[in-house]
């Protein structure tokens, strides 16, 4: 696995079903990825997201877009304050 | 014992069924879709390769478009309490399950709908040249087709009956309780727009599974409302699915089993299970048909198969058969309407019934010879 402090995008789908699909499709295209909680920054839900990393943003988006994956994916990137506990997100696009 | 219900239920099931539903009560446990730590991820992924199992059985590209219910009842009464409106017309053949008239007669007192009920000819159970008739001079806004008939095994001819019903842009709802896993299917070629299934019969799952396909486009109302795990923040339902159908908490332990008896399918070959199958059932046909003062119900000459196998004995009520075969020789049999008095009016034995019975893939070829002796001993033939 990744180190974690390495994994600064975060993927989110509407629903669990989503994430289990795209984690299979980016883990055969071996892209790293790790199923993490949905960060409470970005949304009040309580499901999962996927964590990969900033320099697989190009195949993360080339493989979705191979596909045509069907639901809607949201891409952010986590940003780190000095104080490592303080995060900033901000949406880098949405597929 | 000879257990030949499996109509009502598959038994026995795969050692592996159980073994995985042991697995995920004391390993996993935990609420699929509900909580982003890694058991509720394992239970997330028992749904999600449960439906990519499905989704190769069936031939089918997308597994977000299976759904899971308890039951084929349930899938079944998504489709029409979800899709019916007040004063549409609904056809369905003449051999459905009460899964489907009891909802539609419901449906009849509250909305107000048409049901008209197709009828066979003497080499079908199907007439498919009236059926074209109807599609052509009837609005027809749905039609449910009972797959595979739980009464006497006929099998309906979807590949001729889908186009038909696409033609006439007629709903197509098909119960699979009897078909899924009992013969080879490709739903992308026959593309029906709803197919609702059973896990517990020819899918080797345990009671409490099921679900339904459901085709892009097609938008049955939800019937249950509730959490689903995803978009927590809003107090109505997610429009996406599975989720849209897919409230409360998943009956995950249910759905391991259900994997573990899809995979079983996989490992033996649907083919090779279908053989068998076949082979007990023909057995019993031919061996049932010697037995003198014995009707037996069939698929007509025109008609494809299951394993399924209705018959009567003059004098007898089926009630004292079926009680007979299991007390005096341990027969498991059913016997009576098969809660589908729709097919046995069809048949011409409503409503008295008939003894009913169903080998399934653990049975064998002795057990068929055991079978059609004891009847035998029973009709007043044979007493060796």
């Amino acid at each position: 696995m990744t180190d974690r402090q390495e994994l600064e995008l975060y993927l989110i789908f509407h629903s669990i079903h989503n994430v289990m699909l795209a984690e299979e499709l980016l883990l055969k295209a071996d892209i790293s990825v790790d199923m993490v909680p949905v960060p409470r920054e970005i949304s009040s839900d309580c499901g999962m997201s996927l964590a990969c990393c900033l320099s697989d943003l190009d195949k993360i988006r080339a493989n979705f877009e191979k596909v045509a994956f069907t639901s809607e994916v949201m891409i952010y990137e986590c940003k780190r304050r000095d104080n490592k506990s303080d995060r900033e997100f901000q949406l880098l696009l949405t597929l | 014992m000879i257990y030949l219900d499996n109509a009502a239920t598959s038994f026995p099931k795969p050692k592996t069924v159980s073994a995985a539903m042991l697995d995920y009560l004391e390993n996993i446990g935990a609420s699929p879709g509900r909580s982003g730590h890694q058991m509720a991820a394992a239970a997330g992924r028992i749904l999600f390769q449960t439906r990519k199992a499905l989704t190769r059985l069936f031939k089918l590209n997308d597994p977000g478009r299976i759904i899971f219910s308890e039951n084929a009842t349930a899938a079944l009464n998504l489709a029409l309490f979800g899709l019916l409106r007040p004063g549409d017309r609904v056809l369905v053949s003449g051999l459905e399950h009460n899964s489907v008239m009891r909802p539609l007669r419901r449906l009849e007192e509250l909305r107000q709908i048409t049901i008209d009920i197709l009828p066979g000819t003497a080499a079908s159970h199907y007439d498919l040249k009236l059926m074209a008739q109807w599609c052509e001079q009837k609005k027809y806004r749905l039609a449910v087709i009972n797959h595979g008939s739980n009464v006497i095994g006929s099998r309906a001819p979807l590949a001729a009956m889908l186009p038909l019903l696409k033609e006439h842009n007629i709903i197509s709802v098909i119960d699979g309780a009897q078909s899924a896993g009992a013969h080879p299917l490709n739903l992308s070629t026959l593309d029906p727009d709803i197919f609702c299934f059973t896990g517990h019969k020819s899918l080797f799952g345990p009671p409490g599974t099921g679900g339904l396909y459901i085709k892009a486009g097609i938008e049955p109302q939800p019937l249950i409302y509730g959490g689903t795990g995803s978009r927590s923040e809003t107090e109505f339902q997610p429009e996406f699915l599975p989720d849209r159908y897919e409230s409360g908490t998943p009956n995950t332990v249910g759905l391991a089993g259900l994997k573990a008896g899809l995979d079983f399918i996989e490992e033996t070959g649907l083919k090779n299970i279908i053989e068998h199958e076949k082979v007990l059932a023909e057995t019993l046909r031919y061996n049932l048909r010697e037995i003198p003062g014995l009707t037996l119900y069939e698929p007509r000459s025109n008609d494809e198969k299951l394993p399924v196998i209705s018959f009567t004995l003059a004098g007898l009520n089926c009630s004292e058969i079926g009680s007979r075969l299991d007390r005096e020789f341990t027969i498991m049999t059913r016997v009576g309407l098969h809660c589908a008095p729709r097919a046995h009016q069809s048949i011409g034995t409503f409503p008295q019934g008939t003894v009913r019975l169903a080998p399934g893939y653990f049975n064998s070829g002795e057990e068929m010879a055991e079978v059609t002796r004891a009847i035998s001993i029973i009709a007043g033939g044979h007493n060796d």
